[in-house]
């Protein structure tokens, strides 16, 4: 485990040598959080709802929907892997003494820790600063739920990432498989709008997949849309091991067409 | 002048072969151009149901129509295309500098923010242009307009357009060409991607003068796809004309000056 460990630890000091890009990322997304909260106040400023959703839980779920884009969703496990196999550089990973899959989890662990660490700071004080426009929840067992909860969606996130990023053994080049997956999974998870407000047929749908666990469900408990319950929990646990099985079983059946080229 | 016409058509031509070039590449990864093409759908299928939630509430957003709002995300899409078509290289500056990787060019007896700029095309990319123009189409055929109103108003919205896509690039190279001295290669990429996200939307939702400047004159994003929709929705304006002209003149002169001085603090970091 302390292997593991160590490569998660590197990947985190290695994003600490960048830390212009950390007052970039501030300025940006607080760019982009102004445009939301403009765009929704203006469509709301004339009387009109979207929805059941007020003014302000509107502002709230996209303000927690952009740090979960800067945190449990930033990782580019896909991208990082597809590119490992069809350069040839997996062949290193295979013959050091680890995990291939420990190892991608254990990087994006590290880059996940960063981007808490550095962006809690940036969205501690947006929603003090907008305090008056959300409706986040400050309780500290909803606030430890909705981090365990967004903490599942980063696994589940991952090795979905991670299946992508093995289509390159079959695929060579990702790109577009990865962009494709990454919008009809942002999709899903609620990241273009709430899941709620999408026709009944599609929540149907989307109900026997586990995507709404990387942001709606986190978001809903946060803004106090929804209340907790143990199915939270488990139903997104089950994904992740039955995930977890489905990528080490395309692992081995990819690893067998693997040339090992370009290395 | 006669150098400067012989200096044009090299410039022409080496841009084709890069493209000729690049093509190969691309053709050579037939499968993922056929993914990419059903990625570039299904973005625009998941903006266009974003749209469609939206409107299943309101009737407009801040005065801007359904088929307006449509015709300023195809925009975006077209320009959006264009940018990745010919200019991919650009997204990858940071790390030729990182790399040391610019040495190569600038030692080519080109300009070397011209080779930067289209070194590198992503044909990936010519779906986005074919299914914003689509968009744009749609959108502008639902306006509710004479064919004449239309065809002279297109013609506009093109030349608006063009100055739009020349707005972008500038504003591209502008940021990137701070890798000069920050050499890092993924935080600017975030503000490009805000920057294209934001101008997805009319900027006329900024009902605050403070913000509405800033986003019209220091981040120029009214002139992206707001100034082209609104001609083409309601005609010549001669401010938003000459404004779009002189917003793109000025960035492309200063993404060309910021370009050189930066060109003159690269330390190379290759062997």
């Amino acid at each position: 485990m302390k292997k593991y460990y160590i490569v998660a630890k590197n990947n985190f000091q290695a994003n600490l040598v960048y830390r212009f890009s950390t007052y970039v990322i501030f300025v940006s997304e607080s760019l982009v959080f102004l445009f939301f909260f403009y765009l929704w106040s203006s469509i709301y400023s004339s009387g009109q709802q979207i929805g059941s959703y007020s003014l302000r839980e509107m502002i709230s779920y996209y303000l927690v929907l952009q740090f979960l884009f800067l945190t449990t969703k930033n990782n580019g496990v896909s991208w990082e892997v597809g590119e490992e196999i069809r350069n040839g550089e997996l062949n290193n990973n295979l013959l050091k003494p680890y995990s291939y899959f420990g190892h991608a989890v254990s990087r994006s662990i590290g880059r996940l820790f960063f981007c808490l660490a550095v962006y809690s700071l940036l969205y501690v004080l947006l929603i003090a600063f907008f305090r008056n426009y959300t409706n986040i929840s400050l309780d500290a067992f909803t606030v430890f739920m909705f981090f365990l909860l967004a903490f599942l969606g980063f696994f589940i996130n991952i090795l979905v990432g991670y299946l992508v990023g093995l289509s390159a053994f079959w695929l060579g080049i990702i790109g577009g498989l990865s962009y494709a997956v990454m919008n009809i999974t942002t999709f899903l998870e609620g990241g273009f709008v709430p899941l709620d407000l999408l026709p009944r047929y599609l929540n149907i749908f989307n109900n026997f997949l586990p995507f709404k666990y990387v942001i709606f469900v986190p978001i809903s408990l946060l803004t106090k849309r929804t209340e907790f319950s143990w199915e939270l929990i488990v139903v997104p646990a089950c994904w992740i091991v039955l995930l977890y099985f489905l990528a080490k079983f395309i692992f081995n059946r990819g690893i067998k067409k693997y040339e090992g080229f370009g290395a | 002048m006669r150098d400067l016409a012989h200096k044009l058509k090299r410039y022409w031509r080496l841009m084709w072969t890069l493209q000729k070039i690049n093509f190969m590449t691309t053709a050579a990864y037939k499968q993922n151009f056929l993914i990419m093409t059903i990625s570039v759908a299904i973005h625009m299928a998941m903006n266009l149901i974003f749209l469609k939630v939206i409107f299943g509430y309101i009737n407009n957003i801040a005065g801007w129509s359904y088929f307006e709002v449509l015709i300023v995300i195809g925009s975006v899409m077209i320009i959006d295309g264009v940018v990745w078509v010919f200019g991919a290289r650009i997204s990858a500056l940071g790390r030729n500098i990182q790399r040391g990787l610019l040495d190569g060019m600038m030692i080519k007896p080109m300009d070397t923010q011209f080779l930067i700029s289209f070194w590198q095309c992503d044909h990936e990319d010519f779906p986005r242009i074919v299914i914003g123009g689509s968009l744009v189409c749609y959108g502008a055929a639902n306006l509710g307009l004479t064919t004449h109103a239309i065809l002279l108003n297109l013609i506009l919205y093109l030349i608006l357009l063009f100055n739009a896509t020349i707005i972008v690039y500038s504003f591209n190279m502008l940021i990137r060409t701070t890798y000069f001295w920050t050499i890092v290669d993924f935080s600017l990429h975030n503000v490009i991607e805000a920057f294209t996200d934001i101008s997805k939307y009319p900027t006329d939702i900024f009902n605050n003068l403070f913000i509405k400047t800033l986003f019209t004159f220091l981040l120029p994003l009214a002139f992206v796809a707001t100034v082209p929709t609104r001609v083409l929705a309601k005609g010549f304006d001669w401010r938003l004309v000459l404004g779009s002209f002189l917003m793109a003149a000025i960035f492309f002169a200063l993404a060309r000056k910021f370009w050189l001085f930066g060109l003159r603090h690269y330390k190379s970091a290759s062997s």
